[in-house]
């Protein structure tokens, strides 16, 4: 009898236990399901693994049992990590993490640290954050996020000015590597393309010791997104008001038809993803096509300049300003296939073609292209060693595109060649050692060397970099990095680089020190153009690279809502090349002689009150000390974004309604201009100032089932426009309404 | 028997021959207008930037005139319009040895001239020509020319390199040899994007009326 009883006991039980194996994972504020959310068992053991994800209503089952470790984790949530002790019915939480202290960076190390641990203040821009103000380019989320960054117009395009410094100082990566192809010193802002991005991270500081050439003042790092789910769709589009309608009534028989129409494009942005994450293999495609309207600036009047102290005025006569108009596509393609948990390959490839626009009737255009492809293998063969061999190619091509022939010509090729190898060995859960060899193959072909023919140049880097991360005390932490580059014209060239981190309850306070270096580039080295035989423009073979020592010390809150930090550095940049005139103006030589002194201070701040608002913004102050003469482009001593946000989220519907502002602040600078007076020609040298000035901009982004998003806003509301327009103030056209919608599956 | 072939194939000839001008008359009075109104498209060459030598161009061929430059086109007949980069000259007035003249209609829609006035003909006189770029900024020389070519183009010289759009206007003038044409400047470059090409749409009235139809 008491058998009996036991054994159906046993049976009901084991019934029981089958049935309410499921459990749920919901969110701890707001107690609605997390979908697709990560599940890890591990199996003490036998250190094996297994991987599983919550479905649409959060819901989920265990793979092992008694004895195994559970890990859930999601973006802007704290990983969950607990050990499990029975298999039952449970409902697990995840606790938002906001303020992505526990999101994992990889920039400031090369390796996997939560953000609230990485040596070198990290700054994170989340996916999250750049869908719900329905950015659509980089720079719109940049300029947001990170204060004193600006984007100017020059002649050639664009060119970035953060915090000081220019595009030389600054490395932008696409998922760690370097991207070819730049049009004066800048890279082709175009090919980054935000639905496909996980996050940003930015690294500010000498990052050389990592990245080599370029990383002087600071690291962009942009990862793109996987493929999480089984399957999955996006689809997206933005239409924003066109900057300016420059033929409104353009017939199709006009003579410059083809011209005149491609002036006027529609500012639209239109993206479609795709992906898939079945058993080893997952995979994601991509496709981005876009377009906007070319505009013309025009200075609100002409500016008279007075020399009082030789009775003269200069006039500076009110000026045109043509920003060019484009349009694009991009698709790019990812792949990875798990042959098992210690063994996985990832290849890539992505393709970009970019038509620009301008103002000048002469029956040509710019075309831009480029192809990149990549791949690695990682190999964890212990959980102590994780190595990784990757390449990666990146063309970047320019033609003049002939509208009346229907031909292009080549005019600019550039490619990057860059294997790598990178081992990171856990001595003990304290003591990283990480140690890396790669090779990087620089490659131009320009009608810039030369001035008439296209010829072409090429550069060969060999890299060695070793980096121990030490966990000192359980408060203090020590990385040290070195970093040898051997470059085919100037040698050997050491990068190093220290950094103390000090955590004391919720405080972390850091000291870095760096060198960073930027190789002279093959135009800086090979150019020899003599242009109309007035002057030449020379290269030097033997340049040096520039150099810098970046020095910071920062200190950092995080408690519960609230996260500030601030920074304060010293840049002291040396051997700059720059062009100087030599030979009675007949030669423009490329030298390394400039020096200045970059110092500042950066505050960031990320603050979340009454549950639904989140406030959030940085201030930035720059003292710029450069030794030459003209201050062309300044940046402004003062400069500060802020951004305030009202989040509700419901079972079935999200709002958020976020207003934002990035305020500039005065500039002054000395300039020159040469004039005829009393016979001779004499630099006069007067004061220009520009009056601080803001932008702000209104999103309101709507959510329904999760699935469906729309998205009304309002860039520059109060209808900023600059009086004067030049490579010191915004280009901004004025006030202009978009809507977003977006759709995933 | 040979005389006899003689005047068969002499007989046949003249046959031939009379029937052949029937033929071209035939067509002269098929196609009135149209077949006196040469019309083309052209595109010159480039001229030398500083330098005074201008690119000449003759209705009557269609073509530019080889072997003209600063020493003898003030004595030469046959061209009717030259360019120097943005500047013009007509074989006229200050510019020439011809009866050339030109007059803006301000007109784009080309179509739509069909006639000259030739009281509105301007003669040529002088224009400044770019020498050089010196300290001081360009430096002049004065040259014989035509300055109601000054509005073929719109040029901003404020942006780099300078941006030059054809305004369209329609220009009537009269040629060397008295004869009427209109051309419309279509653009500064020719089909590379390459500058200082100028290209135009001309039609000339070949029987020396002042009708352009």
């Amino acid at each position: 009898m008491k058998h009996i009883f036991t054994l159906l006991l046993l049976h009901i039980s084991a019934i029981l236990i089958a049935q309410s194996n499921k459990c749920i994972l919901l969110d701890k504020e707001s107690n609605l399901p997390i979908a697709y959310a990560n599940i890890c068992f591990e199996n003490i053991e036998e250190t094996t693994k297994q991987y599983t994800s919550t479905s649409i209503d959060g819901s989920f089952e265990y793979l092992m049992g008694n004895n195994s470790i559970i890990a859930i984790s999601y973006v802007g949530y704290k990983t969950y990590i607990d050990t499990i002790h029975q298999l039952e019915s449970k409902t697990f939480y995840l606790i938002p993490d906001f303020l992505n202290l526990e999101q994992v960076v990889v920039t400031a190390t090369r390796s996997n640290k939560l953000l609230k641990d990485a040596p070198v203040i990290t700054q994170l821009i989340s996916a999250k954050r750049i869908e719900d103000q329905g950015f659509t380019n980089v720079q719109e989320v940049l300029n947001a996020e990170i204060p004193g960054l600006e984007f100017q117009t020059v002649g050639f395009g664009t060119d970035i000015n953060m915090q000081g410094l220019n595009s030389k100082n600054i490395l932008i990566l696409i998922d760690g590597e370097q991207m070819a192809g730049e049009n004066g010193n800048n890279i082709d802002y175009s090919r980054l393309n935000t639905n496909n991005i996980e996050r940003i991270e930015i690294v500010k500081g000498a990052s050389s010791a990592l990245y080599g050439s370029q990383a002087m003042g600071g690291v962009i790092n942009i990862i793109t997104k996987s493929s999480r789910k089984k399957f999955d769709i996006q689809i997206g589009g933005k239409i924003k008001a066109n900057n300016q309608l420059n033929y409104p009534e353009l017939k199709k028989d006009d003579d410059d038809y083809f011209y005149k129409s491609k002036l006027d494009l529609l500012n639209l942005n239109l993206n479609a993803s795709l992906g898939f994450n079945i058993n080893k293999i997952s995979g994601r495609t991509d496709f981005t096509a876009k377009s906007s309207d070319a505009y013309q600036l025009i200075d609100a009047y002409d500016q008279y300049i007075d020399i009082t102290n030789v009775d003269t005025t200069i006039i500076i006569p009110a000026a045109t300003t043509n920003i060019d108009g484009y349009e694009d596509f991009t698709i790019s393609q990812k792949l990875k296939y798990k042959f098992s948990n210690k063994l996985e390959l990832n290849a890539n490839g992505s393709f970009y073609k970019h038509n620009r626009y301008d103002f000048h009737n002469d029956n040509k255009y710019d075309n831009f292209n480029d192809i990149t492809y990549g791949a690695s293998i990682n190999y964890k063969p212990n959980k102590k060693l994780n190595l990784r061999a990757s390449f990666n190619s990146d063309t970047y091509y320019k033609y003049y595109y002939f509208e009346k022939l229907d031909e292009k010509e080549l005019n600019y090729k550039n490619i990057f060649f860059n294997p790598k190898l990178i081992g990171i060995y856990n001595v003990n859960n304290k003591h990283t050692l990480t140690s890396g060899a790669e090779f990087l193959h620089e490659y131009l072909l320009t009608d810039k060397f030369t001035g008439d023919t296209v010829t072409a140049k090429s550069v060969n880097t060999s890299v060695m970099f070793a980096q121990d991360d030490i966990d000192i005390t359980n408060n203090i932490n020590l990385i040290a990095g070195l970093r040898a580059d051997y470059h085919s014209t100037f040698g050997l060239h050491i990068s190093p680089k220290v950094s103390i981190m000090y955590k004391y309850k919720n405080h972390r306070f850091r000291l870095n020190y760096a060198n960073g270096f930027r190789s002279p580039t093959l135009k800086e080295l090979y150019m020899n153009w003599n242009l109309l035989g007035m002057f030449t423009i020379k290269g030097d073979e033997n340049l040096q690279p520039e150099s810098n020592q970046y020095l910071s010390a920062s200190a950092e809150y995080s408690h519960k809502n609230l996260n500030g930090s601030v920074n304060i550095y010293n840049n002291w940049f040396k051997n700059k090349i720059v062009g100087e005139w030599q030979d009675n103006q007949t030669v423009y030589q490329y030298v390394n002689v400039g020096h200045s002194t970059l110092t500042g201070l950066e505050f960031l701040l990320k603050y979340r009150f009454l549950k639904y608002f989140n406030i959030s913004g940085g201030y930035s102050y720059v003292i710029d000390q450069r030794n030459d003469e003209n201050q062309m482009a300044s940046s402004s001593p003062h400069a500060a974004n802020f951004r305030i946000e009202y989040g509700l989220s419901k079972k079935f519907y999200n709002l958020n309604i976020i207003i934002s502002s990035k305020i500039t602040g005065a500039k002054n600078y000395s300039t020159y201009k040469d004039v005829f007076y009393q016979g001779d020609f004499t630099k006069f040298w007067y004061n220009v100032h520009y009056d601080p000035y803001s932008i702000w901009n209104l999103s309101i982004s709507q959510k329904i089932y999760n699935r469906f998003s729309l998205i009304i806003g309002i860039d520059n509301i109060l209808d900023y426009k600059a009086e004067i327009i030049n490579f010191n103030t915004s280009i901004n056209p004025g006030r202009r309404v978009f809507v977003s919608v977006r759709y995933e599956l | 028997m040979t005389k006899f072939k003689l005047t068969t194939v002499l007989f046949l000839a003249a046959i031939l021959s009379i029937t052949a001008c029937k033929k071209d008359e035939e067509n002269n009075d098929d196609n009135t207008d149209s077949s006196t109104l040469k019309t083309g498209t052209v595109t010159l060459s480039k001229s030398e930037m500083y330098k005074d030598d201008w690119v000449y161009f003759s209705f009557a061929s269609g073509k530019e005139v080889n072997g003209i430059d600063s020493t003898n086109f003030n004595s030469r007949t046959d061209w009717d319009i030259a360019f120097h980069s943005r500047l013009g000259r007509t074989n006229g007035g200050n510019s020439g040895v011809g009866n050339a003249g030109v007059f803006d209609t301000e007109i784009t829609d080309y179509s739509s001239i069909i006639h000259v006035d030739t009281n509105l003909l301007m003669s040529d006189t002088t224009v400044q020509l770019i020498t050089g770029i010196g300290n001081m900024g360009p430096t002049y020389k004065t040259v014989a020319g035509n300055t109601t070519f000054d509005s073929a183009f719109d040029v901003d010289y404020t942006q780099h390199p300078p941006t030059y759009t054809a305004t369209k206007n329609t220009f009537v003038l009269r040629t060397a040899d008295g004869k009427y044409a209109k051309i419309q400047i279509q653009s500064y470059f020719d089909e590379y994007g390459k500058s200082g090409h100028i290209t135009f749409k001309y039609a000339y009235q070949t029987n020396g009326s002042t009708d352009l139809k």
